[in-house]
């Protein structure tokens, strides 16, 4: 539809667009990732919102204000933070997709699978080179670090993290995470956090309770497979990918695991050599 | 009261994400301009898209790049594979033509950055339907008689196939023509009584005058 420009620059303004739209250049998405969050906070973080005209754009996009800030649900501000978190995920080659295989015989098989050469086609798309296309959350985790560094000690953040990195997985045999809280346990211990302080930090970087985002059901509802979670933190690192997997026991009928994968593990490692 | 710098920064930084969002509209970009009308279509035949973006399909070695980074399937028909970041990215693109079609939205942005925008903040779905109407236009073969359906479409409300043969004196093979390129602008839809104009149309009837 009349286009003067090349494939390339569309691409690289694409990128551009998305990059302007990460928590890292842009403080309305910031502020729309830190939801939900008591007024004074944020207040203190966002002195703009005390300006009434920019009160009344954030009102306009999904935001409410009370004693706490929130999105409303269904909102284009709800509709940002998604977009963010895709984002993230699409540009540190770690989007998740399910789809079905079929494998002859055995039939169809559901599998989880990841987008995992974006960057490389990207940079034959836009003609950079790989290693100049922005990777929002690669710059989101060098920031998060940086900030809680700052506050609670570099010691402590980037011990807990190294600490995290080191682990291949973890596994429950039931919902309530018990190998996580044992990590959380140990990791403070060795950092030397009080119990209340590694709670706090866990929560901001590596998972909060209540806040995993369901993502997919494998099998049907009639026939459950296991489900796939996103655990988010308060800072949005989310380095936690939960699936449960079904299976039988002969003796208690049909039981489920739960295994927790680490996500963008390159990235975060090199958000941490940075500020080492 | 905030202070001076932190309004300068904040306009700042609205404007920026104005602007990127403007960016990522269909209107603007070649890349989300493909990828949404693969969406408006459901499926997109092959042969029609290596046609209209030459410079995505034809090349084998972009359209596999572009396959891989946005998760598209080029088969006999082109589609959003599903779950993949294409998909997601262009329901986000619809939600950029909703809140930019809210007036409340824009006028309180018009508010703040009343001197990059002096005439406004666009509606950037009116300004989607714009472009379609104008790249339908300028199509070589069938865009002024597919114009001239649309029009006839818009002013009866609803048409059939027949109808349209007889009011425009055309061929049936020309109006299956016209109809198919309307479709795939997402102009027109079709139900079970006829084609009907798409609902953007319905709201901005007074562009296809400008046409």
């Amino acid at each position: 539809m009349g286009e003067e420009k090349s494939l390339k620059d569309h691409v690289i303004n694409l990128i551009n667009a998305l990059i302007n739209l990460s928590p890292s250049r842009n403080i309305i998405s910031q502020l729309i990732l830190l939801t939900p969050e008591d007024q004074v906070t944020m207040s203190h973080s966002f002195p703009e919102i005390n300006i009434p005209d920019f009160r009344e754009v954030l009102k306009a996009m999904g935001i409410k204000f009370g004693e706490k800030i929130e999105y409303l649900k269904d909102s284009f501000a709800e509709a940002v933070a998604r977009l963010v978190h895709k984002t993230f995920d699409w540009l540190d080659n770690e989007y998740i997709y399910f789809s079905y295989d079929y494998f002859g015989q055995h039939g169809f098989f559901e599998s989880r699978k990841k987008m995992d050469d974006v960057r490389s086609q990207l940079a034959k798309l836009s003609g950079l080179h790989i290693n100049l296309i922005p990777n929002p959350y690669l710059e989101w985790a060098k920031l998060v670090i940086r900030k809680l560094s700052h506050k609670y000690g570099k010691d402590k953040i980037i011990g807990l993290m190294k600490g995290l990195l080191s682990q291949s997985s973890f596994k429950d045999r039931d919902y309530r995470g018990k190998s996580l809280q044992n990590f959380a346990e140990k990791m403070g211990m060795e950092i030397g956090a009080t119990p209340a302080e590694i709670k706090e930090i866990y929560e901001l970087v590596v998972c909060m309770e209540d806040a995993s985002e369901h993502i997919y059901r494998k099998g049907s509802s009639r026939y459950p497979q296991g489900d796939v979670w996103i655990e988010h933190s308060k800072y949005h690192l989310d380095p936690l990918l939960c699936e449960s997997l079904r299976y039988l026991i002969s003796y208690t009928g049909w039981v489920f695991d739960y295994v927790y994968e680490l996500r963008h593990k390159e990235s975060l490692k090199s958000a941490l050599e940075v500020e080492v | 009261m905030a202070g001076e710098h932190v309004k300068s920064e904040l306009t700042k930084q609205l404007s920026n994400f104005v602007n990127a969002l403007i960016a990522l509209a269909p209107s603007r970009n070649y890349v989300t301009q493909l990828l949404y009308l693969i969406k408006i279509n459901g499926t997109i035949d092959y042969r029609i898209l290596e046609d209209a973006y030459p410079d995505i399909v034809k090349d084998e070695y972009v359209r596999e790049s572009f396959a891989k980074a946005f998760g598209v399937s080029f088969k006999d028909k082109v589609f959003l594979e599903p779950g993949k970041y294409g998909e997601f990215l262009v329901d986000f693109l619809g939600r950029v033509l909703q809140l930019f079609e809210d007036v409340e939205f824009r006028s309180k942005v018009n508010s703040l950055l009343k001197d990059e925008y002096p005439e406004g903040v666009p509606n950037l779905a009116q300004e989607w339907l714009e472009v379609r109407l104008k790249g339908l236009s300028s199509e070589r073969t069938y865009g002024k008689m597919a114009l001239n359906v649309l029009r006839e479409i818009v002013r009866v409300g609803r048409a059939k196939t027949e109808d349209l043969e007889k009011s425009l004196n055309m061929g049936r093979g020309d109006v299956i023509e016209a109809t198919n390129l309307l479709r795939l602008y997402g102009l027109i839809k079709e139900d079970p009584y006829g084609f009907i104009p798409s609902e953007s149309l319905k709201k901005y009837q007074h562009l296809l005058e400008g046409i």
